[in-house]
């Protein structure tokens, strides 16, 4: 997935992209949408606050296209943006608070149907319900490499992390998520 | 090898990060341990979650609300010129524009208070003027009853 993001394509619309014509800009917005839009949702949860997100994340960008270095990668750059505006946004959203409170009850029964378990949706709920309970600095690793599928050394860029760092995280991420979703595995 | 540093190898192995001696020593202690390999096993049903997770797709419209505001908060042309110029540039741009607008200003109200002067004189001067006075002007009344005195008196 990340390795067909590097691509001369995406390395001839980064340079264009310091010109800060508005038609390059919404080539980025229309290649990244899906992708920035899906990390959101599973980094703020709510769905009008991940929507939120993502606006601000493209905002971001736009208005940081002047400290942007072409030849550093595109997808590492918004990744970062989208990570960090979704992190903050967790930390600010004033329904966090009564979201976390509820957040036990939140939970997917803990004997759900068998053929309502493997379903996408229940499963989606479960994770999303499981991923704010986890620690903030191991929620980034293991929704990059488990949702964007990125690899140890694209995390590792994005988050601004030793590679080991990031194997560590994903691996702890890995240990307390089967403690929380058991019932699904 | 002991459980516990198995227990660390079960994610770089489910990622593919073990070298060639250590997934040999992991394989084979997983199949000799049933809890470690208990482990594995739940790790890797945990991958299969992640992968059946639904994959989210920006809302309608998302892309083209992202350009609006991102027109909405474009600068204008002007002061995007000011913004890529070195400060002291800026400076100098904005102290010319406030010397010509005072010029301006200044040569404006000189120049409209010379004309006001000048017509007021001309206004009084054509006023006073005795060539252009005409006390019964043609095509009036009074102009007429003086043409019918005036016949009268000849007669």
């Amino acid at each position: 997935m990340a390795a067909s993001m590097t691509s001369m394509d995406e390395l001839n619309l980064a340079k264009r992209l310091k010109d800060g014509e508005l038609t390059d800009f919404a080539e980025l917005v229309r290649r990244y949408e899906d992708r920035i839009y899906n990390l959101c949702r599973y980094l703020v949860r709510d769905p009008r606050d991940a929507q939120d997100a993502a606006q601000d994340v493209f905002l971001k960008a736009y208005r940081g296209l002047k400290d942007f270095r072409p030849d550093s990668s595109l997808y590492t750059w918004i990744y970062r943006i989208a990570v960090n505006t979704s992190l903050d946004y967790r930390r600010r959203s004033r329904r966090e608070a009564s979201r976390e409170a509820a957040l036990s009850d939140d939970l997917p029964s803990a004997q759900p149907l068998p053929d309502q378990v493997y379903e996408s949706k229940e499963i989606t709920e479960a994770i999303q319900a499981a991923l704010p309970r986890l620690r903030e600095k191991l929620r980034a690793p293991i929704v990059l490499r488990e949702i964007e599928g990125l690899s140890y050394e694209e995390i590792a860029k994005v988050l601004d992390l030793s590679v080991g760092t990031v194997k560590s995280r994903i691996s702890r991420a890995r240990d307390e998520l089967r403690n929380l979703l058991r019932k699904h595995l | 090898m002991k459980c516990h540093r198995i227990r660390k190898m079960i994610s770089p192995y489910m990622d593919d990060r073990l070298g060639p001696a250590e997934k040999e020593g992991f394989i084979s202690h997983i199949r000799g341990c049933a809890f470690c390999r208990k482990d594995l096993e739940e790790t890797q049903s945990l991958g299969h979650l992640f992968a059946s997770a639904e994959r989210f797709h920006a809302p309608y419209g998302f892309a083209t609300r992202v350009m609006a505001n991102v027109q909405e908060r474009e600068p204008s042309w002007l002061s995007r010129f000011f913004a890529s110029r070195p400060l002291f540039l800026r400076v100098m741009g904005v102290a010319m524009v406030l010397i010509v607008s005072f010029i301006g200003l200044i040569s404006g109200n000189v120049l409209v208070a010379d004309k006001g002067a000048i017509q007021r004189e001309a206004n009084i001067q054509q006023a006073l003027s005795l060539e252009v006075f005409q006390a019964t002007p043609p095509d009036t009344i009074g102009a007429i009853y003086v043409t019918i005195m005036e016949v009268r008196d000849a007669t």
